[in-house]
């Protein structure tokens, strides 16, 4: 073999290998590239804060008088700080009174909104609105809506809610 | 000007005088058909003395050579004849062709070349860009959202202030409460905006109405270089008439707010209620 067709051969290999690298660019974007860059990592912050703070809404919002222990269950374990104690402390009162009242309760998320972002706190805003049914209701769903400010933590690699307000 | 000597000839690009068998002018570097053999290499076995010019043109061999190859078997008669040095088949007199397309013919012989370097110079643009998205200098992500703190907050505080002008005015002082409104706003919300007023103008007049809106909260839902939605909770009095006989009201809403900019500030394109 020449020396012209081995470093010919050694370019089509190099194209190859390259054009491979671009092909995945243009499909995968910048995940092509190894690593996260900082605004990527940001980026993605801000995709699992928006995530827990609807997760911790919804479930903060579901009540159903049958399965409290469940549905408590779930805001527990999206919660920290001042917001678990708070939720824990008044576990007993919200139970008895979700089954005296015959409460049901569905929430859903309108829009999440981030406020300020840190890399391990975080104030979203949540507008809920949810069905509520109840013996004062008759019976019958009636719309809430719900302005919500949350006070996010991040503890390992989870989001947990620390205060839970409503916006006056 | 000197006379034209033996070995010589005029570049058809301009004019100079040139060796008769450069392939490329010394003073313009154009490309030139050299018209006669280097003397250091006597033509072998050519009955005549091949004119290139005159030649048949002979199929265009795919063979890709070198030009020192194409130069040494140029005097080579058109039957193929094995090649001495390298594996490379012998070249035709393809120097006979016009310039045009004898880059072309180039091109086509060193495609690899010639895509190795668009390839490369692509790779190098991609890497470079990379490199500068790296630098944490940028605002946005490459995804297009916006993460810069500095832009994020010039969001949460243009949606804030543009919120509570386009929601706040005073029967006393509408003319200007409206211009200060319509300041930042897109053509087509200040289309909008222009029809509603038109509406609650008279109204607003005859009953001494007041508007007056204050943003309890904005927050981003997502954001980029030039539009940002924000979720704004705002809190708007209305009051009507004037004295003890003032009527207010308080209504608080959750709202979406849609800014967009070109270059300069941000401008209210779209304000939707929640719920």
């Amino acid at each position: 073999m020449s020396r012209t067709s081995l470093i010919r051969a050694a370019l089509a290999l190099i194209l190859a290998a390259l054009c491979a690298w671009l092909v995945l660019f243009a499909v995968q974007g910048s995940e092509a590239a190894p690593g996260r860059t900082q605004t990527e990592q940001k980026a993605h912050e801000y995709a699992d804060i928006t995530r827990a703070a609807k997760a911790e809404t919804l479930a903060f919002l579901a009540v159903d008088y049958t399965k409290m222990d469940e549905l408590t269950q779930r805001v527990l374990s999206g919660a920290t700080g001042t917001f678990h104690t708070q939720y824990k402390s008044s576990l007993k009162s919200l139970k008895s009174a979700a089954t005296s009242q015959k409460s049901v309760s569905k929430g859903s998320i309108d829009e999440v909104g981030l406020s300020e972002v840190d890399s391990d706190s975080a104030t979203v805003f949540v507008a809920a609105s949810s069905k509520v049914k109840n013996t004062e209701t008759k019976g019958k769903f009636q719309d809430r809506s719900w302005r919500i400010k949350l006070t996010m933590s991040k503890h390992g690699g989870d989001w947990l809610v620390s205060q839970l307000e409503f916006v006056s | 000007m000197a006379k034209l000597k033996r070995d010589e000839r005029v570049c058809p690009f301009c004019g100079e005088h040139i060796k008769a068998v450069a392939i490329r002018c010394r003073f313009c570097h154009s490309d030139v058909i050299p018209l006669v053999e280097p003397e250091t290499q006597p033509a072998p076995v050519a009955p005549t003395k091949t004119t290139p010019t005159k030649t048949a043109p002979v199929a265009p061999t795919k063979t890709a050579a070198t030009k020192k190859t194409a130069a040494t078997k140029r005097a080579a008669p058109p039957e193929p004849a094995p090649a001495p040095d390298t594996g490379v088949v012998t070249e035709a007199p393809t120097r006979t062709i016009p310039t045009a397309a004898g880059t072309w013919a180039w091109v086509q012989q060193n495609l690899t070349l010639v895509l190795a370097a668009l390839v490369v110079l692509a790779a190098v643009g991609v890497g470079f860009s990379w490199w500068h998205s790296d630098k944490g200098s940028s605002s946005t992500a490459p995804s297009g959202v916006l993460v810069g703190e500095d832009a994020r907050t010039e969001v949460l505080v243009s949606a804030a202030d543009l919120t509570q002008r386009t929601l706040s005015y005073s029967y006393k002082t509408l003319a200007n409460d409206m211009e200060v409104a319509r300041a930042r706003m897109t053509p087509s919300f200040r289309k909008q905006y222009d029809s509603t007023m038109a509406q609650v103008r008279a109204n607003t007049t005859k009953n001494k109405i007041t508007l007056a809106a204050t943003a309890a909260s904005t927050a981003i839902i997502d954001a980029t270089e030039h539009k940002a939605k924000v979720l704004v909770f705002v809190n708007q009095t209305t009051s009507a008439g004037t004295g003890k006989k003032q009527d207010q009201q308080l209504s608080r809403n959750s709202l979406v707010v849609t800014l967009t900019r070109g270059d300069g500030d941000w401008a209210i394109s779209k304000l939707t209620a929640l719920g």
